[in-house]
């Protein structure tokens, strides 16, 4: 019961932050830190839309490797990415943390007017991917994006965000 | 770094304005749980030609054969499974077609339309997992023999885990002595029964033996109609096409 005032709570918050921003996207972590090490959970990562948008969040590691959180494989079969303006979701914190290696990562939010066919084909294969635990190697929608098959205005890019954060393999803080 | 994901779920679509939705989404909780993963609702992909040349705006049809007992003789039923239309580069999204219970097993072929033309594909395919799915997702076709891929050739897919891709249903249909049958009727829609057994409505496509004997029996509100189709059948004809008006039952 708890959990579930502090999430009411903290939508609340968010409804508020977004509402005076210019943000069509709002991308909010509250348990963020600075540096993950391995083993650490994965933080909630809650976002919303302020305009009925298709979502895609990924998880990008030190080596530029793209792993789909959104649209969710595993509840959701459908693999719908849309979201209609207003509605806040979460990804849970059941990812964990690990790697033989240190650098600066990424969770990144790209926010679409349309889903064209080709964007559901990446989707498509990314769930496919993410089913089975594997990092994309290069970034699908920078290449989508430079691809000829639509024109710009089509493929609809309207928002992106980043959360950066450093990942330390051995524990130790980067900054110290 | 990478993540790996943990023991429980990770994640709901959670409208924390619609609590409802994860209600709603309960169903596809269960099935994503099951070991055999469901066939996707969608499935995306791209068509082109051996050039690499782009094919835009052609329909494609993914049909199914399902086999259907009836009364000891081989009788298979031709269904669309999936069907969409490429857009302007290619790319497509197919959606389910109206199949009340896709089978784990069953033999499927790709056609495509534009136009007057039609092109037909095998399926190489054996999906057990979903998506991509090998051979449906980037097809190619071949402009030199006019995109043909022959003539109906069939494979099987088969989605059951416990089998091999070899332990499939051999394709009769393929193989056998057999000869097509296309039912259609006014009005359209009719229940048809292939020797008592109730195989779909009209159209419909299916396969039967040659040296079969088959009655068809066509219903619809308080209109029928009775077709025997061994008359039909002749050492020179691979198919047959059958158009019935539905008349009011005798009493």
């Amino acid at each position: 019961m708890p959990f579930k005032v502090s999430l009411f709570v903290l939508f609340l918050l968010m409804i508020t932050a977004s509402a005076f921003s210019g943000d069509i996207i709002t991308l909010t972590i509250p348990q963020a830190t600075q540096t993950y090490r391995a083993g650490d959970i994965m933080p909630a990562i809650f976002f919303s839309v302020k305009k009925d948008l298709h979502v895609y969040v990924f998880h990008v590691n030190a080596g530029g490797e793209y792993l789909l959180l959104w649209p969710e494989p595993y509840h959701y079969p459908e693999m719908d990415s849309f979201l209609k303006a207003g509605e806040t979701n979460l990804i849970e914190p059941v990812y964990r943390f690990t790697g033989d290696y240190s650098g600066e990562e990424q969770f990144v939010l790209f926010g679409f007017q349309r889903e064209t066919n080709r964007l559901g084909y990446i989707k498509q294969t990314l769930v496919y991917e993410a089913l089975r635990g594997r990092y994309h190697k290069e970034n699908p929608i920078a290449r989508y994006l430079k691809s000829d098959d639509y024109d710009i205005v089509k493929k609809g890019l309207v928002a992106k965000k980043i959360f950066r954060f450093y990942y330390c393999e051995n524990g130790k803080d980067p900054d110290k | 770094m990478v993540l790996v994901r943990g023991a429980i779920s990770m994640m709901k679509k959670a409208s924390v304005f619609f609590g409802v939705l994860c209600l709603l989404s309960m169903p596809l909780i269960l099935i994503a749980s099951e070991d055999q993963p469901p066939y996707p609702n969608v499935l995306y992909g791209q068509v082109v030609d051996t050039r690499g040349e782009r094919l835009p705006e052609v329909t494609i049809e993914v049909h199914s054969l399902d086999f259907v007992e009836v009364s000891g003789s081989f009788c298979a039923v031709e269904r669309i499974f999936m069907e969409g239309t490429t857009d302007e580069a290619g790319w497509f999204m197919l959606e389910k077609g109206n199949l009340e219970h896709p089978r784990t097993n069953f033999l499927a072929k790709v056609t495509i339309h534009r136009g007057e033309e039609t092109r037909i594909k095998y399926l190489s395919v054996n999906a057990v997992n979903h998506p991509p799915i090998k051979g449906i997702q980037e097809l190619v076709f071949d402009p030199e023999q006019g995109g043909a891929m022959l003539d109906s050739e069939w494979v099987a897919i088969n989605r059951d885990p416990g089998l091999s891709a070899e332990t499939t249903y051999k394709s009769e249909a393929v193989a056998g002595e057999v000869i097509k049958v296309i039912v259609e009727t006014h009005p359209s829609d009719a229940r048809v029964k292939l020797n008592g057994v109730e195989i779909g409505n009209s159209g419909i496509t299916f396969y039967v033996d040659r040296s079969g004997n088959y009655e068809i029996e066509l219903e619809k509100g308080g209109l029928s109609s009775r077709v025997s189709i061994d008359d039909l059948m002749s050492e020179e004809t691979n198919e047959i096409e059958i158009f019935e008006i539905l008349t009011e039952k005798k009493q």
